[in-house]
């Protein structure tokens, strides 16, 4: 047990070194993703707003929004 | 459109998203979102929705049928306003000469109720025939309803 002992704390140094180092990342939280905006007359035009979050530790940048 | 491109920790942004439903009778829009979040780089939004016309029609055209020459054929077309809609019919008519259009409000619909009588003359020439009945409106939206009509008249028998 005695000689597992540093092994273990070797380990266990390393594991915290590791997660020290982590980079920092953005992390992108719609309020919600889909909408369901029941039933509209025809014609009108519809507008709806998708809000998100950052709620992760870097900037977050949007690359791109494509409409289908 | 997108707020900002770039989002400190903690901020939040936006995406507005305009759809017209000119011409449409099911709303389903898809947008792809891209982001350097590494967990998730890409983000499908969805909007759906039903798109109702503001007229509703209970035909989306008028077949008079094949008929013998001389012979006078009249249909009917009914015409619906949601009971929201303060939108009304004007007028209607034929780009078809062989055929004469008329609109009748429903009793008792408030308005909500129209009747277009078309009437193939019976002086119709032989063969195939066919139009549009325009109807004229108030709304913005759809100042104008187009109903195709078409019929055919038998040859004469010797």
């Amino acid at each position: 047990m005695k000689r597992l002992l540093p092994v273990l704390l070797a380990i266990l140094a390393i594991g915290l070194l590791t997660a020290g180092a982590a980079e920092k990342a953005p992390a992108i939280a719609f309020d919600g993703i889909a909408k369901d905006v029941g039933t509209v007359t025809e014609g009108a035009s519809l507008k709806h707003v998708f809000t998100f979050k950052n709620k992760g530790d870097a900037t977050l940048e949007i690359l791109k929004v494509e409409p289908s | 459109m997108l707020s900002a491109k770039q989002i400190p920790p903690g901020e939040s942004g936006r995406i507005e998203v305009t759809i017209n439903t000119q011409g449409q009778t099911a709303l389903h829009k898809s947008i792809v979102v891209i982001s350097n979040d590494p967990k998730q780089q890409q983000i499908t939004l969805s909007l759906t929705g039903t798109v109702v016309p503001e007229f509703g029609l209970s035909e989306r055209g008028i077949y008079f049928g094949s008929v013998p020459p001389g012979k006078e054929v009249v249909k009917e077309l009914l015409i619906t306003i949601p009971p929201e809609k303060s939108v009304k019919v004007l007028s209607a008519e034929s780009t078809d000469q062989y055929v004469t259009v008329k609109l009748e409000p429903v009793p008792g619909s408030n308005g909500k109720k129209v009747r277009l009588v078309a009437t193939q003359k019976p002086d119709t020439k032989a063969g195939y025939h066919f139009g549009m009945v325009v109807i004229k409106t108030n709304s913005t939206f759809t100042p104008e309803l187009k109903i195709p009509v078409r019929g055919i008249v038998a040859a004469a028998s010797q």
